[in-house]
């Protein structure tokens, strides 16, 4: 058994439970994403696998060992906290060989090791820096080097890009991606940003409300959400509830032919990139009332309203140099590819 | 800042009541002060209004010498056990409950509020051999016999860290308090343990700060006048003392005022020294 794996997990703190019954495997080398709002868990579960929280129940074992009671400082594992927790008395170079100066090696040995990772960040010739006088990517730079240099077993993030503006997040999100991927290091990010996830991650889980919604990789996520809470919390989508009966769907705003589909009560999502416009009203289309038409340059989005349940209008997202004849007020059939549609219980 | 002048002359009257107090209760009594160690002692409480430097020169006689040595020593041992306590015991304080937080902040300002004459008596018997911790070893058997503590060194360095303890406390508990939770848990992660993450990373990261506190409670210390009579020996009297001593007792005022100039030459400079390492450590 190699890897990770999270075994029933539960958390409480006093009465109230932050994790509810967590269980998943992350094999060596894989970069996992806990992906969820604020409050749903995430960083209390990455918290119980650094060893810096008990959890309440369950087990955590590393290769085939139990490392549920292993104090954090026994564990190995390199962290890098939202804040960074950067040594603000160290140099760069200090901070970075803080985990080698711990455990007693040799300062030759440090500083040849401390170069080698700055060259890995990007950061050479950095070394003898004080931390401020870096700007906050370096100083990202720094908390990456700094957990990596014990080549950790495990590579944790807790939302350690949250702070930095949105050009430079993204350039560090591929440089982390890149970074582990030359190293192989199993890692586990913590994000509620999902672009973040879908950057970096091979497996996104899913998480809200203590509990684990889906497992499976970004594209997978995108495409096929479990539940209605992924398929709205990942990117936009449709949510549109009706019933199914003998291969059709009916539901407000008209009729879908969806093959094989499970006959009772269901909610479609669709994402606004796979409705188009139809010429008029047929057999497979949903009819609405343009509120509102957005021309934001890469596509026009157009809120339609088709009577959907809790006045939610329907979103279409068409490429922004297809023609829209429509404007607010005109009636708009959509026609959907059934292929796009997932079914959600 | 708003800057405006008064118009007329009479617009200053304002300031002329803390001007003439400023002058009558603080400079005129410093400058008699200063002008008094410059003067000749004829003994008996009478005294030559001649320039003299003898009140200076008697400072480095080998008595007065020792009784500096003591005042340094004991602010010095003093400053130093309250941090060393003081430190840990506010790091601990601010990573506790609220609850905990308030109630120990209470009892800190409550130890302010005693007189130090209570403390003084309070620590004296809690040192004496009938009704001390004497009886208490005794009675545990960690001495054959019931033995007094006081009057010494050890009693005075005692009752003064009890004093100066709360203002460490103090000092330190606005600082510690504005420490990330991140810091120690980062540190455990790379692995070390708890106690090598406060004094690998929590001291050296306050060093500043404890300097300054070190300083500010030596320059405290320095003046401490009452515990080191009920709990020292002769020996264990510290400048504050002999100050009192020479001025009520010897009658020999250009003596004390010379005694009282040096001391406070000393603590001004002590004070400088802390304003320029806080500047320091501000601008890293």
């Amino acid at each position: 058994m190699s890897g990770l794996i999270v075994e029933n997990v539960d958390k409480f703190y006093g009465n109230v439970q932050a994790l509810g019954d967590i269980s998943l495997t992350v094999d060596n080398g894989q970069f996992v994403c806990l992906l969820g709002p604020s409050g749903c868990g995430k960083t209390s579960l990455l918290r119980i696998v650094a060893g810096l929280e008990d959890p309440s129940a369950g087990r955590i074992v590393l290769d085939g060992a139990d490392i549920t009671s292993k104090p954090a400082h026994k564990r190995d594992f390199g962290m890098v906290f939202q804040s960074l927790a950067l040594f603000p008395h160290l140099s760069v170079g200090d901070n970075i060989a803080y985990p080698l100066a711990i455990r007693g090696v040799p300062k030759e040995k440090r500083r040849a090791e401390v170069e080698r990772l700055l060259e890995l960040v990007h950061l050479p010739g950095k070394a003898d820096r004080a931390i401020t006088q870096l700007s906050g990517g370096q100083r990202q730079r720094v908390a990456i080097a700094r957990a990596l240099i014990m080549q950790p077993k495990l590579f944790l993030l807790d939302e350690p890009m949250s702070a930095l503006d949105a050009k430079l997040r993204e350039t560090m999100q591929v440089e982390v991606k890149r970074l582990q991927r030359s190293l192989g290091v199993t890692s586990l990010l913590v994000t509620h940003d999902q672009r973040e996830a879908m950057t970096t991650a091979d497996l996104v889980v899913v998480m809200s409300e203590g509990k684990i919604q889906q497992v499976a990789p970004p594209i997978e996520i995108y495409r096929n959400p479990a539940n209605a809470f992924v398929a709205d919390f990942i990117g936009i989508t449709n949510l549109i509830q009706g019933r199914i009966d003998g291969g059709r769907f009916e539901g407000p705003g008209g009729a879908l032919t969806l093959p094989g589909a499970k006959p009772g009560n269901a909610t479609l999502s669709i994402r606004p990139e796979d409705i188009a416009l139809a010429p008029q009203a047929g057999p497979d289309t949903l009819t609405g009332t343009v509120t509102f038409v957005r021309h934001l340059g890469a596509t026009t989005e157009i809120s339609v309203d088709t009577g959907n349940a809790d006045e939610k209008d329907l979103t279409v997202s068409l490429p922004g140099r297809t023609h829209c004849p429509l404007e607010v007020g005109d009636t708009a059939h959509l026609s959907v590819d059934p292929a796009a549609v997932v079914v959600l219980g | 800042m708003i800057q405006s002048r008064p118009r007329t002359p009479l617009g200053y009257l304002p300031i002329l009541l803390p001007a003439f107090a400023l002058i009558a209760f603080y400079i005129v009594p410093f400058g008699s002060m200063v002008g008094m160690s410059f003067f000749h002692n004829l003994g008996g409480g009478a005294y030559e209004e001649v320039f003299t430097l003898e009140n200076y020169a008697r400072l480095v006689s080998p008595f007065f010498l020792s009784v500096l040595g003591t005042s340094f020593e004991v602010a010095f041992l003093v400053a130093l056990f309250a941090i060393v306590i003081g430190f840990p015991f506010t790091y601990l304080l601010v990573n506790a409950r609220r609850g905990t937080q308030v109630f120990w902040l209470i009892v800190m300002l409550s130890v302010l509020s005693l007189s130090e004459a209570i403390i003084g008596f309070a620590w004296s018997t809690l040192l004496s051999r009938t009704a001390g911790i004497g009886v208490l070893f005794e009675a545990l058997g960690l001495t054959e016999k019931a033995q007094s503590y006081a009057p010494s060194l050890g009693a005075v360095l005692a009752g003064v860290t009890y004093i100066a303890m709360p203002y460490a406390v103090l000092l330190l508990y606005p600082i510690l308090s504005r420490i990330e939770p991140d810091i120690e848990q980062a540190s455990r992660t790379l692995g070390a343990s708890p106690l090598r993450a406060f004094f690998n990373v929590i001291v050296p990261m306050h060093r500043t700060p404890i300097v300054v506190s070190f300083v500010m409670i030596f320059v405290f210390t320095l003046g401490s006048y009452l515990l080191p009579q009920i709990l020292g020996r002769p020996t264990n009297w510290t400048l504050s003392v002999v100050i009192s001593d020479q001025a009520l007792l010897q009658s020999n005022m250009p003596f004390a005022a010379a005694l009282s100039i040096f001391l406070m030459t000393v603590t001004i400079l002590l004070v400088l020294l802390v304003t320029l390492i806080n500047r320091k450590g501000a601008k890293a």
